[in-house]
């Protein structure tokens, strides 16, 4: 029982990150909200338990709990979009959204799972009083064993949960089957307590569940259709077609989406357009004047956007070899079946981390792309640091290139600023692109050599669509040489507080749009 | 930060041409050989400040550069705010940029610039694209206003929340 409900436990608190991840995604405030939450209703409901237990009848306390426990499960699914969405309303901007994922989850956290988990929190109690009682044992005894079955249930919820239920059922099977053994455990503890209409009663709301309580994302808006959908075990994945603006148009987003996107496909292979920053990654092979082969390695592939464009948009006649590192197996999945990922021609690596496959990877690429997101908004730390750069560093030919896609709101972005600090460290002569109608910038650094700005000879590009990419790069106000930022400032394995940059970056270009007003 | 779909997308919509005068020859060539930077450059050379403003919007806005180019608007208004043209404009960009403040301010300073100085025989199609602009303004504006409720709602939800919980806790610790 103890086992069981420990188990259970770790699902709800697990799953709960990923619930709320459409909505708020799953950055380290959101996984601090559910995990501070869910232990104060567990010590919560140890106290309570604790108090129950020193009733007349502790089975008939852990029936109730356990019952209690399983309905309230059983309608997450069902709650999760109209409580979220009361707290974060549809519609918004990424930018904007960003500001109300730490109170929004906190509180969206605090309404949907501090119930149940005040309800498992009792069954830890009652259980050793039950054990104690009717063994007559010792409290050390009792307590060890029923905190032993309690652990050894959480350990299998954890890796249960992870690696089988979420990405195998889903959410809401995931849900409604925790919401079902914890009902077995309570059903079969009424029965014994003489209860059967009390099992018989909550039979009906469950069932009622297991009818009805899935969880909706909400329909997408006119003109745009969701051809798939993934939960992994990183993330929600889908694969949207927006037919809104003429051509046909495949994003690929993550958790909570938004406005955002993480790959895109469009018919033609090349170049994308204004506010698509792969289109810059097609740059150092026009500026370096490569003629023959032209090695890349793009970590953080997704579903392959960058392979495209620059298939579509690297001179003619060149040879391309193609290394892509994803993290996520579904995206590669989704990237295959809608986004022309072609993985025969070319060597992609799935469910490896970045920075891990780049110490496997041969040390001569031409270029290579950080385009690794977590989370939508954050560089992942590992990828961010000084140390990471270097690796990325060795891992080039001489002349080779790196280019870092960031998001930020200007050049004095703090993210912008203390990455393209750090990047400027490990490569004099980087400098930052502005991608047009965009939030993103491009860091472009160069092995032992300089990367050229407009008034270069080197800066040219002459392929498909060239009348407008180079024109808007070369506005005074559209690149600035980076300059190497003290020890202070650098990220590095030790120091990368890249999370808390982020936020500064949102109330700084909030600050500056009311100061235009 | 993944790319914005929502300003990706606002290309789409083209801007308001500035006068073609004499002085927007060169300018307009430049423009047209999607030399920004040259274009940009001798926008500083016009002497008439306010069709430069009006170019300068053009051209950041044609690179991509929608906060520069709101700044020239508003810039040029700053000089001629009877200017339709940097109106409409302006207001355009506030809404590609999602600021519904900026928008619907500009709206408003727009339509008394069309009563004081439209074309009569333009001005009913001018209200009307207005009353456009201004709707997007107020729908952004609503939105804005919905985050802002919604942030107070879940503060003090949280807080409720918590102090109701540390309260039970406190008192549940007693014997």
């Amino acid at each position: 029982m103890a086992g069981a409900a420990g188990a259970c436990t770790m699902a709800v608190e697990l799953a709960a990150v990923r619930l709320l991840a459409p909505w708020f995604g799953t950055s380290s405030r959101v996984w601090t909200n559910v995990i501070g939450i869910i232990l104060l209703a567990l010590s919560l409901g140890y106290l309570l338990g604790a108090r129950l237990a020193a009733s007349q009848r502790p089975r008939r306390a852990l029936s109730w709990t356990l019952l209690s426990a399983a309905l309230w499960t059983a309608w997450l699914p069902f709650l999760a979009g109209p409580v979220c969405r009361w707290f974060l309303p549809d519609g918004l901007g990424l930018d904007r959204a960003i500001e109300l994922w730490t109170w929004g989850s906190l509180a969206a956290t605090s309404v949907l799972f501090l119930p149940a988990a005040v309800c498992l929190g009792c069954v830890g109690p009652l259980a050793l009083e039950i054990v104690q009682r009717t063994e007559l044992s010792s409290a050390g005894s009792a307590g060890g064993r029923v905190l032993g079955w309690s652990t050894l249930g959480s350990l299998l919820g954890t890796f249960l949960t992870t690696h089988f239920l979420v990405p195998w059922l889903g959410l809401s099977w995931t849900f409604l089957g925790v919401a079902g053994l914890l009902f077995v455990l309570g059903a079969s503890l009424a029965l014994s307590e003489r209860g059967r209409a009390t099992a018989a009663l909550a039979l009906v709301p469950l069932g009622a569940a297991a009818l009805c309580s899935r969880l909706e994302r909400g329909a997408p808006p006119e003109g745009v259709s969701v051809l798939a959908e993934r939960e992994s075990v990183y993330q929600s994945v889908r694969a949207i077609e927006d037919r809104r603006w003429g051509e046909p148009m495949r994003l690929l987003q993550v958790n909570e989406g938004l406005d955002s996107f993480q790959s895109v496909w469009i018919a033609r292979e090349g170049l994308l357009g204004p506010g698509y920053y792969y289109d810059l990654f097609a740059l150092p092979a026009w500026w370096s004047g490569a003629r023959e082969r032209w090695r890349v390695a793009v970590l953080g592939l997704g579903a392959g956007t960058a392979f495209r464009v620059l298939r579509g948009a690297s001179p003619a006649g060149i040879e391309l070899d193609f290394v892509g590192v994803e993290l996520d197996p579904a995206m590669v999945e989704l990237g295959e079946r809608y986004f022309g990922l072609d993985s025969e021609s070319a060597r992609v690596i799935s469910g490896v981390d970045a920075r891990a496959a780049l110490r496997t990877l041969e040390s001569n690429f031409d270029l290579i792309v950080l385009d690794a997101y977590a989370r939508q908004v954050e560089i992942p730390y590992h990828l961010s640091s000084e140390e990471a750069l270097r690796e990325m560093r060795d891992h080039l030919a001489p002349g080779g290139w790196l280019a870092v896609n960031v998001g930020g709101f200007g050049f004095d972005d703090p993210v912008v600023r203390a990455l393209g600090g750090t990047v400027a460290r490990v490569f004099p002569g980087a400098v930052a692109y502005r991608v047009p109608a965009s939030r993103n910038f491009i860091l472009f650094a160069r092995r032992e050599a300089d990367v050229p700005t407009p008034s270069d000879p080197s800066f040219r590009y002459d392929g498909a669509g060239a009348a407008t990419l180079l024109p808007a790069l070369s506005l005074p106000s559209s690149y600035a040489r980076l300059v190497p930022c003290g020890d202070d400032e650098a990220l590095s394995d030790d120091r990368n507080p890249i999370d808390e940059l982020q936020m500064r970056s949102l109330e700084q270009a909030r600050e500056r749009l009311a100061a235009t007003r | 930060m993944s790319g914005s779909l929502r300003l990706a997308s606002a290309m789409a919509c083209a801007l308001c041409a500035p006068t073609l005068c004499g002085q927007s020859g060169d300018i307009a060539e430049l423009f047209a050989k999607s030399r920004y930077d040259l274009a940009l450059e001798a926008t500083h050379e016009m002497s008439d400040s306010v069709l430069a403003a009006e170019w300068r919007v053009q051209i950041l806005d044609a690179a991509g550069d929608f906060p520069g180019a709101l700044a020239a608007a508003r810039a040029g208004l700053a000089r001629d705010p009877d200017n339709l043209r940097l109106y409409q404009n302006g207001a355009n960009l506030a809404l590609t940029l999602g600021d519904g403040v900026a928008a619907s301010e500009l709206c408003e300073r727009w339509r008394g610039a069309i009563e004081r100085v439209g074309p009569a025989e333009q001005r009913p199609s001018d209200l009307a694209r207005v009353e456009r602009f201004e709707r997007d303004a107020a729908q952004l504006l609503s939105l804005e206003q919905q985050a802002q409720a919604a942030t107070t709602r879940a503060r003090w939800i949280s807080l409720a929340l918590l102090a109701a919980s540390l309260a039970a806790l406190v008192r549940l610790m007693r014997r």
